[in-house]
């Protein structure tokens, strides 16, 4: 190895002045030419637009829901006394009641005790399917914790877990190509990259299905409250056709929440639509709509519906949010805006 | 047999006729891809073509990250009169054994790319989906640096080319020339043998200041004149003006042969070229003029600035769209070759770039233009080596040097994390140090790599696909 120092007036040759270096072509295993070489990472670089944006909203969201689900000592040890001793009673009831069902008569006890079993088992499944869909919901924040890791680091490491595990979560649904994307993604050597790379393979599909479902939830909310004369029953509508949407969406992320779940997710969406204060914000997505009010004073209700309307749109980007597993980087989040005037387009010929 | 012919002929209308609505229904997006005289355009726009041709190396990019890009082929261009751009002959030389750089350009060509794709997002699924055709021009950089003559008259352009040829960067280069203006009389009578020999001493002159690395070399012909070699329009040099002005004096000569060339020249190639184009790639070899020394550093940025004060940037209104206006709402600014450097320094290079166009940057901002700056080698000619020097660990790229055909690593000098210092240091490139006064740099010019496009992969690059997503990927959506 010879070496070639252009340093001037005999100064030492710090690491500021350029240095080239023969290299020994005889080495022990020929070194990757540029065609092979992996792709050089990039040096992190301030991004002024991903620096003002802090924390994705699903992350606040997240933090926000486990901080709410975190009850005193106290009130957890009050509620599973009275949680024990209402299962024990039933227990109890039921043993008892059979028991005299055999008392009564020996067939009726047995058809009895089929009956209980029957439930029994039911129960179990019941149990099992809701302890499956919580152990899903919580794949998919484990993956969000992965592509937040991801999008900080500059090894390709957390990124390649997070690829794997999207490839186990959609392992059911070959259509979206999980596997092919893991394959592929292992060129990439950059986190935030794979990231990337991950969310524009595998979202666009999922993204246009769930901006599809709250799009449809808004439609039907807004036609219930139009067209239901009843203010309390409208209200409870409202609620079912909202949780149906979360769950839908869920499902369409690949959580597949189950009853509890679904709870689960509804707390948290509400935490976000409250944390964003969307709800105080709803009158600036109908401004276009109402045409400054006027429609709105025609007619009260039509007012309402399209409230309503806005405001599922509002609960359905939150439910995107919180249920995608990658963050919205590379493309576009959901405007509840735009899903709201698709939702209502035919609304304003009507309305006229 | 009858049958056959009439649907024959019906196929043809049906088609031409699908043609001429096509232009409707199929957009096109010019690309101006702006750089001096080797800032690497040719380079880059055969890079463009062959990666979206062969994309196997394009995860960068949005569409074809989602597997939207259904076709991609070089179209027939939409400008009859231009020279098709070279591709095949380009791509030959890179990918021939041993690979060679395209030869340098030296007249206008076009080349149109396009790409036929599926829309993002609802209508992803719905009807055959889109194409879009994508014109990119390749021109002499020397023949760039004339845009600014279009602002200026002869006379204050003659007063800052000898101010400049006097000044303490150029003196050395401009003695041939200045000695033979000395011997000229501005006020004399117009005779052309004299005439012609101030117009060679000048371009004389030019070609040594270009030698030494200098980018500010108006007017751009006298170095590559193209087919206006000996004509009138070509035939002129700056002078001083007279005291008493004179119809026919040889001064009042050269300044209509300045208008004429403002005329024939320098407005023709402006408007066919650039005024109409969508996106804009400013492509800046910034390590090369770093390596030229200060005064080489502040005569490109000196001569960005002017050309990119010609161009329109911003957002169109919707007055102008509808006239077939068009204006540049995307601006990258591309730190070229930058596989020279390893990629700890890519964000310094990016840094430095960015601050170098800054005034220019400002202004298209302001003007409602999205700005990116990106360090991107079109085609990456070397990896990245880890050495040490003096028992320090020393960051180095390693790759073919392409004079001697051996293998070497360099590092090719240190950027500051501030570009402050060194713009600071070039900022009036006529009275700037001959060299910099705490730094060295160095370009060593490296072979291209050995690469084929049989795996369906384009060439090697760094960040291309970024470039490219910026530049395209917003109108496939």
């Amino acid at each position: 190895m010879a070496s070639d120092r252009p340093g001037r007036n005999g100064r030492p040759t710090g690491p500021r002045r350029p240095v080239i270096l023969e290299i020994d072509e005889a080495g022990p295993e020929p070194a990757p030419g540029p065609a092979e070489a992996p792709p050089v990472p990039d040096e992190p670089y301030p991004d002024t637009e991903e620096a003002a944006a802090g924390p994705p909203a699903a992350e606040r969201a997240l933090r926000r829901a486990a901080r709410s689900s975190r009850t005193s000592w106290i009130g957890r040890l009050f509620w599973t006394g009275i949680g024990g001793l209402v299962a024990l009673g039933l227990t109890l009831w039921l043993t008892e009641f059979v028991a005299r069902l055999f008392e009564r008569a020996a067939w009726l006890g047995w058809l009895g005790a089929a009956l209980l079993a029957a439930a029994a088992i039911a129960l179990l499944a019941v149990l099992l399917r809701e302890a499956a869909a919580l152990a899903r919901l919580g794949r998919v924040e484990g993956l969000q914790r992965l592509a937040a890791s991801a999008l900080a680091s500059e090894a390709p490491g957390p990124g390649l877990r997070l690829l794997e595990g999207l490839a186990g979560l959609y392992r059911a649904r070959p259509e979206l190509g999980a596997a092919e994307t893991l394959a592929r993604g292992r060129g990439i050597a950059e986190g935030p990259d794979i990231v990337a790379f991950a969310e524009r393979r595998l979202m666009p599909g999922l993204d246009t299905a769930a901006e599809g479902a709250v799009s449809r939830a808004a439609g039907r909310v807004a036609t219930l409250t139009a067209l239901l004369p009843m203010p309390a029953l409208d209200l409870l509508l409202v609620l079912l056709v909202n949780i149906r949407m979360i769950r839908r969406i869920a499902e369409i992320y690949g959580g597949r929440a189950g009853w509890l779940g679904s709870w689960r997710l509804l707390k948290a969406v509400a935490a976000h639509v409250v944390a964003t204060g969307a709800i105080s914000a709803t009158d600036d997505l109908l401004g276009p709509l109402v045409g400054g009010g006027l429609l709105g004073q025609l007619s009260r209700r039509f007012g309402e519906a399209t409230v309503n309307a806005a405001l599922t749109a509002r609960v359905g980007t939150a439910a995107i949010e919180v249920c995608r597993p990658l963050p919205f980087r590379a493309r576009p989040a959901p405007k509840a805006r735009n899903l709201v005037l698709g939702a209502l387009k035919g609304w304003r010929g009507n309305g006229r | 047999m009858r049958l056959g012919e009439i649907a024959d002929s019906l196929l043809e209308r049906v088609e031409t006729a699908t043609e001429r609505a096509g232009a409707w229904f199929e957009p096109s997006l010019r690309i101006g891809v702006t750089g001096l005289s080797g800032a690497g355009k040719t380079v880059f726009i055969t890079a463009l073509a062959a990666s979206l041709l062969h994309r196997g190396r394009l995860a960068g990019f949005a569409p074809e990250a989602e597997g939207r890009i259904l076709s991609a082929g070089l179209g027939s261009q939409p400008d009859p009169a231009l020279p098709r751009f070279a591709y095949e002959r380009h791509l030959e030389a890179l990918t021939a054994v041993p690979p060679r750089w395209p030869e340098s350009t030296r007249s206008v060509s076009q080349l149109r790319i396009s790409l036929r794709h599926r829309p993002a997002g609802i209508l992803g699924g719905i009807g055959a989906g889109g194409v879009l055709h994508v014109d990119i021009v390749d021109y002499p950089g020397e023949w760039l640096v004339d845009l600014p003559l279009l602002e200026i008259d002869y006379d204050a352009w003659a007063e800052a080319a000898l101010a400049a040829a006097r000044s303490p960067a150029r003196r050395a280069h401009a003695a041939g020339w200045l000695k033979a203006l000395a011997s000229a009389d501005p006020a004399a009578e117009h005779h052309e043998p004299a005439a012609e020999a101030l117009a060679a001493a000048f371009s004389d002159y030019l070609a040594r200041c270009r030698r030494a690395g200098l980018a500010a070399l108006a007017p751009g012909r006298f170095l590559l004149p193209g087919d206006l070699a000996g004509s009138p329009a070509l035939t002129f040099a700056p002078l001083p003006a007279p005291e008493a002005p004179r119809k026919t004096s040889l001064h009042a000569e050269m300044r209509r042969r300045f208008e004429a060339y403002k005329r024939v020249v320098v407005k023709p190639f402006f408007q066919d070229h650039f005024a109409r184009i969508d996106r804009q790639v400013v492509l800046i070899d910034a390590l090369g003029a770093l390596a030229h020394g200060p005064r080489a550093f502040g005569d490109l940025m000196e001569s960005l600035e002017g050309t990119l004060a010609a161009f329109r940037h911003g957002r169109a209104g919707w007055i102008e769209r509808l006239l077939g206006g068009r204006r540049i709402d995307r601006l990258l600014i591309a730190a070229s070759k930058a596989d020279h450097l390893h990629h700890s320094a890519h964000g310094a290079l990016t840094r430095l770039v960015e601050a170098m166009v800054s005034e220019a940057a400002g202004r298209a901002a302001y003007r409602g233009a999205e700005l990116r700056g990106v360090a991107l080698a079109a085609i990456r000619a070397t990896v990245e080596h880890e050495a040490s020097a003096g028992g320090r660990p020393l960051a180095m790229v390693r790759g073919r040097r392409a004079d001697t055909g051996r293998e070497i690593a360099v590092h090719a000098g240190s950027l500051p994390d501030d570009p402050a210092a060194l713009i600071a240091a070039a900022a009036d490139p006529g009275t700037a140090a001959a060299d910099w006064p705490d730094a060295a740099f160095a370009q060593i010019p490296f072979a291209p790599p050995r690469w084929s496009t049989d795996a369906g992969k384009g060439p090697p690059h760094i960040r291309l696909d970024k470039a490219l997503d910026f530049l395209i990927g917003d109108r496939m959506e």
